[in-house]
């Protein structure tokens, strides 16, 4: 049996945001997330912010985060921000987002909330892939996510998987 | 909320809670086939000297996550570039239609990019004179959906060789990336290719990733 428990399985359609609520808890210290988007016209980053132990989406500018763009036809890119109120990570696109996002120690209250993802993408005709990492410099405890397209257009089909890593001696 | 855990404080678990489940969790869970690991193995190949190694039964209609784990990939000396490729509807694609990007870097300092938009395979590593020994893994999306172009990421440390075998020290490096076949299809098979040495070695695992 290998150490990934199935926690949570959301699938929207025709969405420009998804929460996910109540998928971090106690029960792990780290979450993988396996993301596939598709349906999105031209290109926007999907963008993360987190969801307190309160249900509440966390806003503050309190997220850093660092990538780079890895393009098939030209020079690759880098994005880096410090104190910022979400951060970016795959490039969505019409014929997919394929995106791994593994968050640290989300429901501790005493710790930040750190991740770090690897994506592939389109851009038009062209590959885009992409690397990169993040923190939420707060130590509210953190239970969901709130994904949504940085310009605010629709994705035909969103699906986002949660496992928990287990962790035995 | 996840199901019960009763693991707190259990005498083989090294964090608190970490995923005893209860024997009402258990058959419930049972119940709606979740139950056990979510990385499931479809097929295993340890390969001593070998070109190519095909997966050509990976039940891409099962799964739309598939993890390809790849362990001690040793290559021999001499040119040779080494990647995936895809079969369509059992054909194998071998034109120049797939597309990759990646970032390595080696502990001697050197960082770099590569890239194409028209390889006739995703670049893993290509290799020279020298040998070499290689970790690496992907992350392969949406491979069973014939209106879905077919994604890969990647990420491995491959380590040279000296010519009697022992590592060399300098030649380490790591690398990530990822590739495209940008054609609307359903892929059935996975082929880890090499272009042109035939001597290659190693253990290769084909997970699917579990849904519900």
């Amino acid at each position: 049996m290998s150490n990934l428990r199935l926690i949570n399985e959301t699938t929207a359609s025709s969405v420009s945001s998804l929460s996910i609520t109540d998928i971090f808890s106690a029960d792990f210290d780290i979450y993988k997330l396996a993301i596939y988007s598709d349906g999105f016209s031209g290109n926007s980053a999907l963008d993360v912010k987190y969801i307190n132990s309160s249900g509440s989406i966390v806003t503050a500018s309190e997220y850093d985060y660092a990538r780079q763009l890895l393009k098939a036809d030209t020079t690759f890119g880098e994005d880096r921000n410090t104190n910022q109120s979400f951060y970016y990570t795959g490039e969505l696109s019409d014929n997919g987002l394929g995106q791994v996002l593994y968050i640290f120690n989300p429901y501790s209250s005493s710790s930040y909330t750190f991740s770090l993802f690897q994506n592939q993408s389109m851009s038009s005709t062209n590959g885009r892939g992409g690397k990169g990492i993040t923190v939420l410099t707060q130590t509210n405890s953190i239970t969901g996510i709130h994904l949504y397209s940085d310009n605010s257009g629709t994705m035909t089909n969103l699906n986002v998987r949660t496992y928990g890593l287990r962790v035995d001696s | 909320m996840p199901y019960g855990y009763l693991g707190q404080n259990q005498p083989n678990q090294t964090v608190s809670n970490s995923g005893v489940f209860s024997i009402t969790d258990v058959a419930e869970l049972q119940s709606q086939g979740k139950l056990g690991g979510s990385l499931e193995l479809i097929e295993e190949q340890t390969v001593t000297s070998a070109q190519n190694v095909d997966f050509t039964n990976i039940q891409q209609n099962k799964y739309d996550v598939h993890l390809l784990q790849v362990s001690n990939h040793t290559f021999p000396a001499g040119s040779q570039d080494y990647g995936i490729r895809f079969f369509e509807s059992g054909v194998l694609e071998t034109a120049s239609v797939y597309q990759y990007a990646a970032q390595y870097g080696s502990v001697t300092g050197t960082f770099g990019e590569t890239k194409s938009t028209g390889a006739n395979h995703i670049r893993i590593d290509n290799t020279g004179s020298e040998q070499w020994v290689s970790q690496w893994y992907c992350y392969l999306y949406n491979l069973g959906n014939s209106s879905k172009y077919s994604f890969l990421t990647y990420q491995k440390m491959p380590k040279r060789l000296t010519s009697g075998g022992s590592y060399n020290s300098a030649g380490t490096f790591m690398e990530f990336g990822g590739g495209v076949l940008p054609q609307a299809s359903e892929v059935d098979g996975i082929r880890v290719y090499n272009s042109s040495q035939t001597a290659s070695a190693g253990n290769i695992k084909l997970y699917g990733v579990k849904q519900i």
